[in-house]
């Protein structure tokens, strides 16, 4: 039956709204999910352990991170260690994050043409954690290396 | 210019979110969509300053976030489709003193929620007093009520 009201009303374009409504809230639930599972840095997903054949040591990393949010990778210093171990960071690494802190204090730095070299004092296997905040989002290119062994080369994805 | 960018995206990004969530989430504010409104405030302050916090970067959000909006109520009247899919259409939810249960459902709107509106408005008592409710653009119930309600409304 016609109604004598006019309110100017579309029910088939309220009825895709609600469909795309419907889509959104899955999209949003998606989203929440996959954070979680870390998908978004830190969590399952996220979590990476690389034990290169070559340098003696072993590095932690978020695969994931966000934009100028603080994150950490953790590189576990294995085999014979000399007085002095050089951890090398590429310079496209270096570039691209803001270093806020190394744990332990590196005694010096000693600047090359595409790393860094931190130059730590250890007499035993230890552990150097890298504080630092991604300044650029998309794809961070992750370059370390220990003493005279070839860099290794990751990724990591910043999101905006 | 990041400023700008990060204002105009999270512009979008808000509109599309509180659109996207449903006409109903927003008008009548209850305690908890209180609360939604200040988290979502604090969070995205910090996404919309990062570190600048000076006032020239405060000044430049502020123009941009003004801007979009002008820049956008104009284009919803110059295009009808768009404003039809920003700002939706009013539909009814209530005809002739009948719940349309379908689309109560899908508004997440309730029977209370329709009483409540009719109290508030015109003093009805029950439903079939009801002529027309419409859940408007806005989110608010509107309450058109039948005539013989209205007669009853002023001899007593």
């Amino acid at each position: 039956m016609p109604r004598d009201i006019d309110i100017g009303e579309d029910i088939d374009h309220q009825r895709k709204v609600w469909k795309l409504e419907r889509i959104a809230w899955t999209v949003m639930a998606g989203s929440i999910i996959a954070a979680v599972c870390g998908f978004a840095g830190h969590g399952l997903f996220s979590e990476r352990t690389v034990a290169p054949r070559e340098g003696d040591f072993i590095v932690d990393y978020q695969r994931f991170e966000r934009y100028h949010a603080q994150t950490q990778l953790t590189l576990h210093l294995t085999g014979d260690t000399a007085d002095e171990t050089r951890i090398h960071f590429g310079a496209d690494f270096l570039r691209n994050v803001e270093v806020m802190r190394l744990e332990p204090e590196p005694e010096r730095a000693e600047l090359g043409a595409n790393a860094t070299a931190y130059v730590f004092n250890t007499d035993a296997a230890g552990r150097i954690v890298v504080h630092y905040k991604p300044i650029v989002s998309g794809r961070l290119p992750l370059v370390l290396g220990r003493d005279d062994a070839p860099l290794l080369y990751l990724e990591q994805f910043v999101y905006p | 210019m990041e400023s700008i960018v990060r204002a105009a995206v999270v512009y979008i990004f808000l509109l599309l979110v509180f659109r996207l969530s449903g006409r109903r989430t927003l008008s009548e504010m209850t305690m908890f969509d209180f609360i939604l409104v200040l988290i979502v405030s604090e969070s995205v302050q910090e996404a919309l300053i990062g570190d600048d916090r000076s006032l020239t970067n405060a000044g430049l959000v502020i123009f941009t976030l003004v801007m979009i909006n002008i820049a956008l109520s104009m284009l919803k009247l110059k295009f009808l489709t768009l404003e039809k899919w920003i700002d939706g259409r009013p539909f009814i939810i209530v005809d002739q003193g009948r719940c349309l249960q379908d689309r109560l459902a899908r508004a997440r709107v309730d029977e209370r929620d329709i009483m409540e509106a009719a109290r508030l408005d015109h003093g009805l008592e029950r439903l079939d007093q009801i002529k027309y409710a419409v859940l408007e653009r806005n989110g608010r119930i509107s309450i058109v009520p039948k005539e013989s309600s209205t007669a009853e409304q002023g001899s007593s």
